[in-house]
């Protein structure tokens, strides 16, 4: 990475946890204390109108409910009353697609809610960019090809889409920019080994359209293997993301998360303490620990649903309570029961070296990084 | 502190006669009075001494007063009270006792259930004796010794501290759970393990995430030692951690494995009919029909079972099922499938 990066880049975390910097959350967990998410990771509808050919969301289905105004103002309410910290509009489904997302970021923005969205950024235009942008933490594009026919292929979208996301995108740099705006814009792709041509390219597209960051991760598949994702294959494609990584520059970093890419979709640890810390939603409503948990196939892990019930009172239930203390006891082997490394994964690795005393997590010094209420 | 106990005596009979109100010895035996007979004497000096919150204490008897001393009767009167240690020499005995303070502890009572039944047997308690790959580790007056095979299993496992105290139903507990896990695992999870395993199915703890620390300090107590034993495993062991180290499988017993798949699944269903019966509920209001991957039992759900139970009322079963047939049994229902089809490029 350049050491000339600017600060709101040199300080993103993309490959790695920032939950020591939540000791309170980290000591009411130890003293045995109920403690809100710090980030909920969520989003406002199970729809997409895009069909990625590495879409974990393929294998997320439950019983889906509309997510409307009431429901999702009276969450994120909830949320601000209850102490999360972060509202990433990401997960299972394509958030900008809803009637609600405009509101609900403005309605989170106001309560005191960091909010954050992850999008293939195809229904956004600049008006809507203008009206969201300045209430965002982050806004990071799914874009998992840098040319047209093969984001076409990849994304299960027109070609022409393509276009007009990189439309977006330059309009999203310039009204940040314009404005001079804390929200930073990314990048992201989902790497499957299959998409190897595309990743000099997207890197490319980068330096060209200016955001500030493109991050590459590892694709997740269930524990069936169902996508297919071929994880011994990443090793064949270290010496092309390096080259990526070297497409970084002044005001622009392209980051590969080694860390996943490297684990090869395996685990070091078996309890899952990380989801009341890094909580998931889904598009239907439903709250359960995880995304990998969507899927009605793991019902006995669901709390319940925003649209049914008050989140401050699924959080307050015992029912909630429960189904962590189900992950984080010996009844739980996340080895056997999950699939590849989840969203939680950092956070886990991180709490599991903990409390097996080999990693400390100590109070970290010096500035707090940047999208620090995002885990 | 190692004590005189024939300076002990003879003080307190000169104070008997020399000093009319305050009479007492040292504040930490005010409530020790002597007895002619040494043994019930010194049952009284410990006792004293624990009341007084003295974690451990010796007490040198010369040679006249050592040789009237019926040492089994002494081992029998004491060891309850801490960690014994009698020592005989020319210079007549040394009665040691440590791990005062633990005998008083008590843990919550959702684990007084099973600490009660581990302690009608106290089955692991004494030093072994020695043999090779056994590792030693002693915290607060509590010792733990493991024997550990070449595959890094504990074979044996064996503990010393005062017998008729709650530690030592914890650590027969804890030394019935280690044999045949590997030391990687006992000392990762070995605490907890306990901890769910005592627990059962009461009430947890505390109403945030359960972790050993928080249930009871005593499984802190518990973790120490398993670390301490990993750490001294590590240092006589030419070892290299077992590749699987991180990732220790619970094994699937031989009687699940000896089953037919519709053995297992008769099984299952057995014992979801008959939790479904103690819940008061229709028995075939959900059966399992069909196990995949040895372990994943998908169940089918008659639709009269309200939806919104559902979740809570599967973990119950599983609880159940898990207690009845199989440790390892998952209940899932069947996947729900996206309506559209996973694209294959």
């Amino acid at each position: 990475m350049s050491a000339s990066l600017p600060e709101h880049v040199e300080k993103l975390i993309l490959d790695g946890t920032k939950i020591g910097w939540h000791q309170e959350r980290l000591a009411a967990w130890e003293r045995g204390e109920r403690f809100a998410p710090i980030t909920i990771d969520m989003a406002l509808t199970r729809a997409c109108n895009y069909a990625c050919h590495f879409c974990y969301a393929m294998l997320q289905e439950n019983d889906r409910q509309p997510i409307d105004k009431k429901a999702i103002t009276e969450f994120l309410d909830d949320c601000a009353e209850i102490g999360v910290k972060g509202i990433s509009l990401v997960s299972d489904g394509e958030s900008t697609i809803s009637p609600v997302f405009i509101d609900a970021i403005q309605h989170g923005a106001r309560v005191g809610l960091s909010m954050a969205v992850g999008t293939n950024a195809f229904v956004l235009n600049r008006r809507k960019l203008e009206e969201i942008l300045p209430h965002l933490t982050y806004l990071r594009v799914n874009i998992s090809g840098g040319e047209r026919s093969r984001y076409a292929q990849i994304m299960g979208a027109k070609e022409s889409a393509f276009d007009r996301v990189c439309q977006n995108i330059t309009d999203m740099v310039e009204i940040k920019k314009r404005d001079n705006l804390p929200v930073t814009i990314g990048l992201q792709m989902v790497l499957m080994p299959e998409y190897e041509d595309q990743i000099l390219p997207l890197a490319r597209l980068g330096q060209k359209l200016r955001p500030d960051y493109l991050v590459i991760k590892h694709c997740s598949d269930n524990e069936e293997g169902d996508l297919g994702v071929d994880y011994s294959g990443y090793d064949r494609l270290h010496d092309t993301l390096r080259a990526a990584e070297a497409l970084s520059d002044d005001e622009y970093r392209v980051s590969v998360k080694w860390s996943k890419i490297l684990a090869e979709g395996k685990r070091s640890y078996q309890r899952c303490y990380g989801a009341p810390f890094l909580l998931q939603i889904s598009g239907s409503g439903l709250v359960a620990p995880c995304g990998m948990l969507f899927n009605d196939r793991y019902k006995k892990f669901h709390v319940g649903n925003i649209v049914e019930t008050r989140f401050r009172e699924l959080f307050h239930s015992d029912r909630y309570w429960e189904v962590m203390n189900y992950l984080a006891s010996p009844s739980f082997n996340a080895q056997k029961m999950c699939g590849s490394l989840c969203l939680q994964h950092k956070v886990n690795e991180a709490l599991d070296a903990h409390r097996k005393g080999r990693l400390p997590i100590v109070p970290p010094s010096g500035n707090p990084p940047a999208h620090l209420n995002f885990v | 502190m190692l004590l005189d106990y024939q300076h002990l005596v003879e003080d307190y009979e000169r104070s008997l006669f020399h000093v009319l109100r305050g009479q007492r010895t040292l504040d930490l035996l005010e409530t020790w009075v002597p007895d002619p007979d040494v043994v019930r004497s010194l049952l009284n000096l410990f006792e004293a001494a624990q009341g007084a919150e003295c974690d451990s204490l010796s007490v040198q008897l010369s040679p006249p007063i050592a040789l009237g001393v019926d040492e089994p009767a002494l081992h029998s009167a004491l060891a309850d009270l801490g960690v014994l240690h009698i020592e005989r020499s020319s210079n007549g005995l040394v009665v040691s006792l440590s791990g005062l303070g633990k005998t008083g502890h008590n843990l919550p009572s959702v684990y007084d259930d099973s600490l009660t039944r581990f302690g009608k047997n106290l089955a692991h308690a004494g030093a072994p004796a020695p043999i090779e790959n056994t590792v030693q580790v002693t915290v607060d007056s509590c010792t733990l010794y493991l024997s550990i095979n070449e595959q890094q299993v504990i074979e044996r496992a064996r503990f010393e501290c005062p017998r008729n105290s709650t530690t030592a139903r914890l650590l027969e507990a804890l030394a019935d759970l280690c044999e045949g896990l590997p030391i990687y695992e006992a000392a990762d999870h070995g605490a907890i393990r306990l901890e769910a395993r005592l627990r059962g199915d009461k009430p947890a703890p505390v109403s945030g995430i359960v972790l050993p620390e928080n249930s009871d300090p005593m499984f802190g107590l518990v973790q120490r030692l398993l670390r301490g034993a990993l750490s001294a495993f590590q240092q006589i062991a030419d070892h290299q951690p077992a590749a699987s180290h991180a990732g220790f499988i619970e094994p699937l017993s031989p009687l699940w494995l000896s089953l037919s798949q519709e053995e297992q699944l008769r099984a299952v269903n057995a014992a979801l009919a008959a939790a479904l019966c103690a819940l008061g509920r229709d028995p075939q209001a959900l059966c399992a029909i069909h196990i995949e991957h040895e372990t994943r039992a998908v169940v089918q759900v008659a639709p009269e079972l309200p939806t919104k139970q559902l979740p809570a009322l599967l973990m119950r079963l599983e609880t159940e099922v898990r207690k009845r047939v199989e440790p390892t049994i998952e209940l899932l229902l069947a996947e729900v499938q996206d309506n559209n089809k996973v694209r294959r490029l």
